[in-house]
C-alpha cells in the first residue's frame, strides 16, 4: 500500500511523488537541435526537473512541435482546497413537477438568453424549450415555470430591461463563444450592471451556462450557479426551485413517502422498484458529488488556479450518458451484466440510458 | 457500381426522392413568388457593386432607401432606370445613391425596353466575370491536381485573417486539401456583409470579400508550392447567404456551407426568408461551380443520433431537391452527415459504418461530407484522438469524399496549431495505411450493418411522408427537424421578404434560370 501525504501532494507518474508531468506545445521556430534545447530549457524555466524532450516534429515552415516530460518540484496541501459545488439534489421532471405543485403558489418566472455577440441558441434552447435536451424536458414544459426564452444577441442592458418588464425571478445567461475569454468579460459586465440596477428584486437568481463555464467560475463572477456542457434542464430546474424557496423563505412540504437523492432515483427506475440492489442505497447516500470527489481528487484538486479550471471543465463536459453509466455500474452491477447478455436488448437499454426513464417514448 | 454493398431497396430510395419532390414543390412555388432584400442586394453585387460607405455596403444603403412597394418590382428595375437616365457608370451611380445625392424614386420614367436592355447587359457582364473566375480555378485545379479522397478539410478560426492565412499554409504543408475559415457566429444575423480586411473577431473571422481575397491568394501560393490544389471554404448562410455566394464566386472560393434549412433551425432565421435566399444563393453556386456543403451533421448534436438518424437522410433528400431546383449538379452537392453516435453504445461503430455507407450509396455522385465526433468529445484529448481515428477508419471504408478532420481538443478551444497537426497525422496515417480497405469489404447481408441501414432507410421514407403530410413549413414548426421548433412567421429577417410585383425585373435571375 502506498500512503499519500495529502499535505504534500505531487503528481504521480509510476511512483509516488515522482512528480511526472507530460506536456506538449509548439515553438514558433524551425526544427533543429537548438529548438530541442530551447524546449528543454523552457520547461526547466517552468520549474520542472529531469526534463526530457520525447519528441520534436516540424510542423511546416517555422513551427515545431514537442512532447516533453518533466518532474514537478512543488507540492500542494490538498486538505486546504475548497471548491464551490451545487449541493442541491436533482429531481427529475415528474418528481420536480409535483414538488413544485406542493410547494409553490405562483409560477417562477425565468428569463433566458444568449447575450452579447453570441448567436448560439443551442444551450439556452436545450434548457428552456419544451423539448429540452437528451430526453429531459425543458423549463417551458413545467407548469410552474413561466419561461421566456429571448434567444440570442441581446445586450446586457436589453436583457435586464426585459427581465424587469417580465418580472423575472431568475435570469439564465448562455455563453457559447469563448474566444479570448469574451464570455468572462461579458458576464462581468452583466454582473456589474445587475448590481447597480435597483429595479431588480434582491431575491433574483442569476445563473450562467456554457461549454467553458462551471459552478466555481460562476460563483467567482458573482453568479448564483453555473453549468457546463451536458447539463440537463432538470438539474437547473431543481436548483432554481430549491434556491427560490430558500430566498423566498418557503418551507418545504414533505410528501408522505419522501424520495431520496437522485442516484437512488435513477437506480430505482432502471430496475423495477421492488428490488433496489443493496449497493444502490449505499451509493445514493454519498450522492454524485461525493463519489466523484473521491475519484477525481488526485488529478484535479491540487493545481490551484489554472488546472482547477481545466478540471472543472472536464467535470462539466463528462457527458451525461457516461455519468449515468458509471453510476449504474457502481450501484447496480448485476443488472448491467444482464443487459450485456441480452444483446439487442442491451443496445436499446444503453441508448435509453441518458433519457431519464419515464420520459422515453 | 463499387458502392452497392448494403443491398438497399432502390425503389424505396426512389420513393424518398419522390416524397422530397412533393415536399419541396409548394415551397419552391412560394420562392418563385417572393424576393428578399438580401436577394436584391445580391443582384447589385452581381452588377459589380461591392464598395461601402462608412462601413455600410452601398448595396444595403441603396436597397434600404427604396420603399417596399417599389422594391417589389426588383432593385434592378430602378437601378437600371437611373443608369439610363443619368448615363453614369454603375459604381458611380451606386455611390451617389448610397450617399443620398440621388434618389431612385425621383428618377423620371424611361422606356421599359431601355431599362431591360441595360439590365440584361449588366447581368451578362456580371456572370461573365464569375465564369472567368470559375475557369481560373478550374485550370489551376487541372494543372496541379488534387489530393486523394477523402479530401482533408480543416478549419482555421483565429479572428485575424492574417493569422488564419499563416495557419492555413502550415496545415497545407501537412496535407490539408480544404481550408475553411470559420466565421464569427454573430455574422449570420447581420443583415449586411461587412466590408474590408478584418483582424478582430470572436469565435471566428468575419467573412468579407477582402478577407476572401487574402486567403485565396495565400492558398494559391501554398497550392503551387505543395503541388496540389487546395480548396477554400466559407459560409453562405445567415441573413446574407446569397450575397456571400456572389462575393465567394467573385473571389474564387470552391466550397460554401449552404443549407436550405440550417439558418432556420440553428440561427432562428425566419424560414420564408431562408427559403427564398437559399434559392438565389444556390443559383449563384451552380453557375460558379461552387460545391455546397449542407449541415445535416448539426441535427445529430441536438437529437439522439441513434434514434433520429433518419432525420439526417430526410433532410438530405430535401436539400438535394432544393439544390436540383436551383440547377446544382449532383457533383456540387456536398451533403453532410456525421459520426456522432454515443461511444458507449455497443456496436456503435457498426451503426456509424451503416449510416456512412448509406449516404455513399444513396448519393453516389455527390461529394459527401463527413463530420467528426463533437457531441461526445470531452476534455479527454487522448480518447478524442482515438475517436477521431475510428471516424477516419469509417470514412476510408465507406469512401467518403470530404472529411472534416476531427480535432482532439474539440470542445476545449479553437484548434491550436499543434491540434491541427495531430488531426492531420491521424488522418494521413489511417487513410494511407487503409487506402483500399473499402474495396476489400462486403457486408453480411443479414448482419447488423445491413439491417441497420434498412431500418434507417425505412424510417426515412416514413418520416418524409409525415413531413409531406404536414407540409415543410409546418413540419419545421412542429420540430420535425433536429427537434427544434421554429414558427412560420417567427425568427429574424421576415421583414426582408417581399411578394414580387407582376412586373418584377431581375435580369440575373432570368439568366441563371436559363442555364
Amino acid at each position: 500500500m502506498i500512503t499519500v501525504n495529502p499535505k504534500k501532494l505531487k503528481p504521480y507518474g509510476d511512483r509516488l511523488d515522482d512528480g511526472m508531468i507530460q506536456m506538449s506545445f509548439t515553438l514558433p521556430v524551425q526544427a533543429c537541435p537548438e529548438a530541442r534545447e530551447a524546449a528543454r530549457l523552457y520547461v526547466e524555466k517552468l520549474g520542472l526537473d529531469r526534463v526530457q524532450v520525447a519528441q520534436m516534429d516540424s510542423m511546416g515552415e517555422g513551427f515545431t512541435y514537442f512532447v516533453v516530460y518533466g518532474a514537478g518540484k512543488n507540492t500542494l496541501d490538498f486538505t486546504k482546497i475548497r471548491v464551490p459545488k451545487i449541493e442541491t439534489p436533482v429531481m427529475h421532471y415528474e418528481e420536480l413537477k409535483s414538488y413544485m405543485e406542493r410547494n409553490l403558489k405562483e409560477p417562477i418566472v425565468v428569463v433566458g438568453a444568449a447575450t452579447g455577440a453570441d448567436a448560439h441558441t443551442v444551450g439556452i434552447d436545450a434548457i428552456m424549450n419544451m423539448k429540452g435536451y437528451d430526453h429531459d424536458y425543458g423549463l417551458e414544459r413545467y407548469p410552474l415555470f413561466t419561461a421566456h426564452n429571448l434567444r440570442s444577441q441581446l445586450t446586457n442592458e436589453q436583457l435586464l430591461d426585459r427581465a424587469v418588464e417580465l418580472k423575472a425571478d431568475v435570469i439564465l445567461i448562455s455563453q457559447v463563444v469563448t474566444q479570448r475569454d469574451c464570455h468572462i468579460k461579458n458576464l462581468k459586465a452583466f454582473r456589474a450592471l445587475a448590481k447597480k440596477d435597483s429595479r431588480l428584486p434582491k431575491e433574483l437568481l442569476l445563473i450562467v451556462g456554457g461549454p467553458r463555464l462551471d459552478h466555481a467560475v460562476a460563483v467567482k463572477l458573482g453568479f448564483d450557479a453555473g453549468y457546463g456542457t451536458g447539463t440537463k434542464p432538470s438539474e437547473v430546474a431543481s436548483f432554481i426551485v430549491r434556491e427560490y424557496m430558500k430566498r423566498h423563505k418557503i418551507a418545504e412540504q414533505k410528501e408522505e413517502e419522501a424520495q431520496e437523492v437522485p442516484t437512488q432515483q435513477r437506480a430505482s427506475r432502471a430496475t423495477p422498484k421492488a428490488k433496489p440492489h443493496p449497493k444502490a442505497a449505499s451509493t445514493s447516500t454519498t450522492g454524485r458529488s461525493g463519489r466523484s470527489r473521491g475519484r477525481r481528487a488526485p488529478t484535479a484538486k491540487e493545481a490551484a488556479a489554472e488546472s482547477s479550471a481545466s478540471k472543472t471543465i472536464v467535470a462539466a463536459k463528462a457527458n451525461p450518458v457516461a455519468e449515468v453509466k458509471t453510476e449504474e455500474q457502481q450501484a447496480n452491477k448485476p443488472k448491467r451484466r444482464r443487459g450485456k447478455r441480452g444483446g439487442r436488448r442491451h443496445r436499446k437499454k444503453v441508448v435509453a440510458a441518458p433519457s431519464s426513464g419515464s420520459e422515453t417514448k | 457500381m463499387a458502392y452497392r454493398k448494403l443491398n438497399l431497396d432502390r425503389d424505396k430510395i426512389d420513393q424518398c426522392r419522390n416524397e422530397a419532390q412533393r415536399i419541396v414543390a409548394p415551397v419552391q412555388k412560394y420562392i418563385d413568388r417572393h424576393t428578399t432584400t438580401s436577394t436584391e442586394r445580391s443582384v447589385l453585387r452581381v452588377f459589380g457593386i461591392e464598395e461601402a460607405h462608412m462601413e455600410m455596403p452601398h448595396v444595403n444603403l441603396i436597397v434600404d432607401r427604396l420603399d417596399r412597394d417599389r422594391l417589389r418590382r426588383g432593385i434592378a428595375w430602378w437601378f437600371c432606370q437611373a443608369l439610363v437616365h443619368t448615363g453614369l457608370e454603375p459604381k458611380a451611380l451606386a455611390k451617389k445613391l448610397a450617399t443620398d445625392k440621388l434618389k431612385l424614386e425621383e428618377i423620371p420614367d424611361v422606356p421599359a425596353a431601355k431599362i431591360q436592355a441595360v439590365g440584361r447587359d449588366l447581368a451578362k457582364k456580371g456572370l461573365a466575370r464569375i465564369d472567368v473566375r470559375r475557369r481560373q480555378r478550374e485550370s489551376l485545379l487541372g494543372r496541379l491536381g488534387e489530393g486523394p479522397a477523402p479530401l482533408k478539410y480543416l478549419i482555421v478560426a483565429t479572428g485575424n485573417i492574417y493569422d488564419d492565412a499563416a495557419q492555413a499554409v502550415s496545415a497545407v504543408e501537412e496535407g490539408a486539401d480544404i481550408i475553411a475559415v470559420i466565421r464569427t457566429t454573430a455574422q449570420s444575423l447581420l443583415d449586411y456583409v461587412p466590408d474590408g480586411i478584418s483582424t478582430e473577431g470572436a469565435g471566428g473571422t468575419l467573412a468579407t470579400q477582402a478577407n476572401f481575397r487574402i486567403m485565396r491568394d495565400a492558398l494559391d501560393e501554398a497550392s503551387k508550392k505543395a503541388g496540389r490544389y487546395v480548396r477554400l471554404t466559407n459560409y453562405s448562410s445567415g441573413l446574407c447567404m446569397s450575397e456571400i455566394a456572389v462575393a465567394a464566386a467573385d473571389e474564387g472560393l470552391d466550397v460554401l456551407l449552404n443549407d436550405s434549412m440550417y439558418g432556420i433551425l440553428f440561427r432562428d432565421i425566419n424560414m420564408k426568408r431562408t427559403f427564398v435566399d437559399q434559392y438565389f444563393s444556390r443559383l449563384i453556386c451552380a453557375r460558379a461551380g461552387i460545391t455546397i456543403n449542407t449541415g445535416e451533421d448539426n441535427y445529430l448534436t441536438t437529437t439522439d443520433a441513434y434514434r433520429n438518424a433518419h432525420h439526417v437522410f430526410a433532410s438530405q433528400f430535401i436539400n438535394e431537391r432544393f439544390a436540383l431546383s436551383a440547377g446544382l449538379a449532383p457533383e456540387q452537392m456536398g451533403l453532410g452527415h456525421a459520426f456522432e453516435l454515443d461511444p458507449t453504445i455497443e456496436d456503435g461503430f457498426l451503426f456509424e459504418l451503416a449510416q456512412a455507407q448509406m449516404v455513399r450509396e444513396i448519393f453516389p455522385r455527390a461529394p459527401i461530407k463527413y463530420m467528426p465526433p463533437t457531441k461526445f468529445m470531452t476534455g479527454d484529448i487522448m480518447q478524442g484522438n482515438v475517436m477521431d481515428a475510428m471516424f477516419n477508419v469509417a470514412a476510408i471504408i465507406t469512401e467518403q469524399s470530404i472529411q472534416l478532420l476531427g480535432i482532439p481538443t474539440e470542445a476545449i478551444h479553437n484548434p491550436h496549431l499543434q491540434d491541427r497537426f495531430w488531426a492531420l497525422r491521424n488522418a494521413n496515417y489511417v487513410f494511407h495505411s487503409a487506402r483500399n480497405l473499402g474495396d476489400e469489404i462486403t457486408f453480411n447481408p443479414n448482419g447488423k450493418v445491413a439491417r441497420r441501414a434498412h431500418t434507417v432507410l425505412e424510417n426515412t421514407h416514413k418520416y418524409l411522408r409525415k413531413i409531406d403530410q404536414a407540409g415543410l413549413m409546418k413540419a419545421i414548426a412542429k420540430g420535425m427537424f433536429a427537434e427544434i421548433e421554429r414558427a412560420e412567421d417567427g425568427g429574424k429577417g421576415l421583414e426582408g421578404v417581399l411578394q414580387k410585383d407582376r412586373n418584377y425585373f431581375n435580369p440575373v435571375l432570368e439568366l441563371l434560370k436559363k442555364t
